[in-house]
């Protein structure tokens, strides 16, 4: 306790003379990139499934084309998971002597586990967001099923043997499919009042839907439990495996950001290191006097363990609130991009962000820190006395494998990680060759220049292995920079030539040859042009058997 | 042999037969040499001889900063060869006091927060409030905030004096504690040191070139060539 009450006393003595400045923004500047850049991956991450989930609207969703086995549904139970269920068909609706096919619905209470269902009790009122589906007795429809069938809100519709309210007017479902049974309109209804309605009997076309959700714990366990004994027709959907591709551009940039961000991390522990190398020669005869007045050589480390444990914490914290910040500044500029409900951060990105904090500083500040261990109380009566420097093992091993770690964390790809490694640790030898070359030369023309330049000639050979150093951590801090920028200009390149410019984003179906130039001409009265019209034909696709 | 222990033990420090060789280009040279004395409680020594005489080398070993060659070196009847690092540590914080030539003040602390330092090393609560007692004796409670760089040379020793002497230490080692300063300073530095040393009952060994501090010595050693003559 003593000793940390000391080593904040000390740090708190020491942040006067402005020593540590250097040090904590470095820190900061490597906290708040990598916070920001976790927080905004796990946003989109979490937003992605969230969108995912919407889309199943459940966690886990088993399509089948007949009834499953119960005994699916209470293994799902043992795991706590939550169920609902929804079947589809299509079915001929009669009313008023029209006849128009519907796609027919029918939900459990549950339904949906996921999402929200939004419906109109009027056709131009404003819509209204809901959590559950029809009542029992209750059918919500599309709106074009009004005109069609000539109905209006709280008439009965006749589905089957029974005749249901149509008390709403849907607008969205969550978990709608383009299939067959999803273009044609939609009608919604309980579950319940299914067997009153007769209208499915054997050999009934029908797709059921058996939506689960829980934690991803027991998603996964369900999910093994139950792959191995579907049939050939069910098929088993999840929003970790099958969530929308687009995944694919924003996990490159994912990997890009944390590429620049560890480009920013390296530069970060340059300076740490340099700063702490200088932190920890100015502190040779601090230390010397407190060896000198009996403190012993592990209290003298662990005295300054703890001060810069406190720095780590200080720093990433203040580095934590400004990667927030950043995040929350890019998810505001990049707002007309994204969905309009972003998923809120994890704290568990926040922390990642206090331990990249801590790793870094120590993994780049401790070979220096524990060169002040060694400091001899002897060096208060003779200045030369400097203890021996780090061996190098320790210092580039430190630096190195913090690399690995956080190149592997960012990229989850072993073969990019080694691929990274094995070509910047070439780089380096072949960097520290001709830093090395080029120091030996520079002894050659010492006879041959002025008095200037022999003295700065000099000073490089001098300290040759520190300078070597030097030249290799700007060298490839350099080089990080250049490369993160050309696979920036890469990676858009690659973007924009995936999707050319004016790429249509907005598609009009079910327009008849005759509609085509008036649809045409109304759509330029509005500014929009039609880029082309592809006629499209539903077929039927045979194999001749002779 | 019991009057010989009985006899031992009325001394404080103990040097018997000592040597310091060190390793140089030019081969094994001996800084010290056969060196041996004695000091009793509360006496104060000087120890003259001209540069390069092996006097700083003597107090390190003194000091238990640093080992010697052979011979032995007792503090309290406790030889300091068979201590290691860490317990020859613990014995200069609760015995050894410092003063230095060229004062050894750390320089991100004021004066209060540097005599402080040693009692805070060992967790002392009255840290502060003794630490103010002795700037004020010393004469510099007016200037318990100012870093060393804001005080003289004289005034950055007094703050070395009080904090030698925050720690009742029972042996206070100084290394030329004049050499950095004008005759003047110089004077009232030896006075405050040899009144703190007396209300202390302090042993006193000082190294020193300058003859005046010598003489208010009750004894002196002179070393030349590493050997006491």
């Amino acid at each position: 306790m003593n000793r940390l009450i000391l080593a904040m006393r000390f740090l708190r003595r020491d942040s006067r003379s402005g020593e540590l400045t250097l040090l904590m923004l470095a820190l900061i500047i490597a906290v708040a990139s990598s916070t920001a850049i976790s927080l905004f991956a796990n946003r989109m991450n979490r937003t992605m499934n969230f969108q995912a989930a919407e889309f199943l609207a459940a966690d886990m969703v088993v399509s089948s084309p007949e009834l499953i086995h119960t005994h699916y549904l209470q293994q799902a139970k043992k795991l706590n998971l939550k169920q609902s269920q929804t079947s589809e068909f299509s079915s001929m609706l009669i009313e008023n002597e029209q006849f128009l096919l519907a796609g027919i619905k029918v939900v459990s209470d549950n339904y949906p586990l996921h999402g929200t269902l939004k419906v109109r009790q009027e056709t131009y009122t404003q819509e209204q967001t809901l959590k559950h589906g029809p009542k029992k007795g209750e059918v919500w429809i599309e709106s074009r099923i009004l005109s069609a069938l000539q109905l209006k809100l709280g008439d009965p519709l006749q589905i089957g043997e029974i005749p249901l309210l149509v008390s709403h007017i849907i607008t969205y479902e969550p978990d709608k499919r383009g299939d067959l049974y999803s273009l044609s309109p939609r009608v919604m209804m309980n579950a319940a009042d299914l067997s009153a309605t007769k209208i499915l009997q054997p050999g009934s076309h029908v797709h059921h839907f058996y939506q689960f959700s829980g934690a991803e714990a027991d998603i996964v366990k369900f999910k093994e439990w139950l792959k191995p004994q579907l049939t050939a027709s069910q098929r088993l959907m999840d929003i970790y495996d099958d969530r929308p591709k687009i995944g694919s551009a924003l996990q490159k940039a994912e990997r890009y950001l944390g590429l620049s961000s560890i480009v920013v991390v390296l530069i970060a522990g340059v300076a740490i290191a340099m700063a702490t190398r200088r932190f920890s020669e100015r502190h040779f005869n601090s230390t010397a006097i407190l060896r000198c007045l009996g403190y012993k050589q592990n209290e003298v480390l662990q005295l300054f363990l703890w001060q810069f444990l406190f720095i780590g914490l200080i720093a990433s914290f203040i580095g934590c609130i400004l990667g927030w910040i950043s995040q929350e500044l890019l998810f505001q500029f990049l707002r007309d991009l994204l969905p309009a409900q972003v998923a809120d951060p994890s704290f568990l990105a926040v922390l990642f962000g206090m331990i990249i904090g801590i790793v870094v500083l120590f993994g780049f500040a401790l070979p220096p820190l524990l060169r002040l261990k060694q400091v001899s109380p002897l060096r208060i009566l003779q200045r030369d006395l400097t203890p021996l420097p780090s061996s190098a093992w320790l210092v580039y091993g430190l630096a190195i494998s913090l690399l690995v770690l956080l190149i592997s964390q960012y990229t989850q790809d072993v073969k990019m990680t080694l691929s990274i490694l094995i070509v910047g640790m070439l780089s380096l030898s072949v960097l520290g060759g001709l830093s090395y070359g080029l120091l030996g030369l520079t002894r050659l023309l010492l006879p041959h220049v002025n008095l200037t330049w022999r003295f700065g000639l000099q000073g490089l050979s001098k300290h040759q292995k520190s300078n070597i150093t030097q030249i290799l951590a700007f060298s490839m801090t350099l080089l990080a920079i250049i490369l993160s920028f050309t696979v920036r200009t890469d990676l858009i390149r690659d973007w924009q030539k995936q999707l050319p410019i004016n790429a249509p984003n907005h598609f009009a179906l079910n327009v008849f040859a005759e509609q085509k130039d008036q649809l045409a001409l109304d759509l330029k009265e509005q500014g929009i042009t039609i880029e082309n019209f592809y006629p499209v034909v539903r077929g039927r696709l045979g194999m001749s058997t002779n | 042999m019991n009057s010989l222990l009985d006899e031992n033990k009325s001394y404080i420090i103990t040097v018997k037969n000592l040597y310091k060789t060190v390793n140089s280009i030019e081969g094994s040279l001996t800084i010290l040499s056969d060196v041996g004395f004695k000091v009793k409680p509360a006496e104060s020594i000087a120890i003259i001889g001209a540069s390069g005489s092996g006097k700083s080398t003597l107090l390190s070993l003194l000091a238990g900063l640093d080992r010697s060659t052979s011979g032995t070196i007792e503090i309290f009847g406790q030889s300091l060869n068979k201590l290691n690092e860490d317990q020859r540590a613990s014995l200069r914080n609760k015995m050894i006091g410092f003063v230095f030539q060229s004062f050894q003040l750390l320089p991100n602390l004021n004066a209060l927060e540097n005599v402080m330092l040693p009692l805070e090393l060992v967790g002392d609560k009255q840290a502060k409030s003794l630490a103010t007692q002795l700037l004020d004796r010393v004469g510099l409670s007016h200037r318990l905030k100012h870093i060393p760089n804001q005080l003289s040379g004289g005034e950055q020793q007094r703050v070395a004096l009080a904090r030698a002497f925050v720690t009742h230490p029972k042996i206070l080692f100084a290394d030329e504690p004049t050499g950095n300063l004008d005759s003047n300073t110089g004077e009232h530095i030896i006075d405050l040191l040899f009144e703190l040393n007396k209300e202390n009952r302090t042993t006193l060994v000082l190294v020193t070139h300058d003859q005046r501090l010598a003489n208010r010595c009750v004894r002196t050693i002179k070393l030349s060539g590493g050997r006491i003559v």
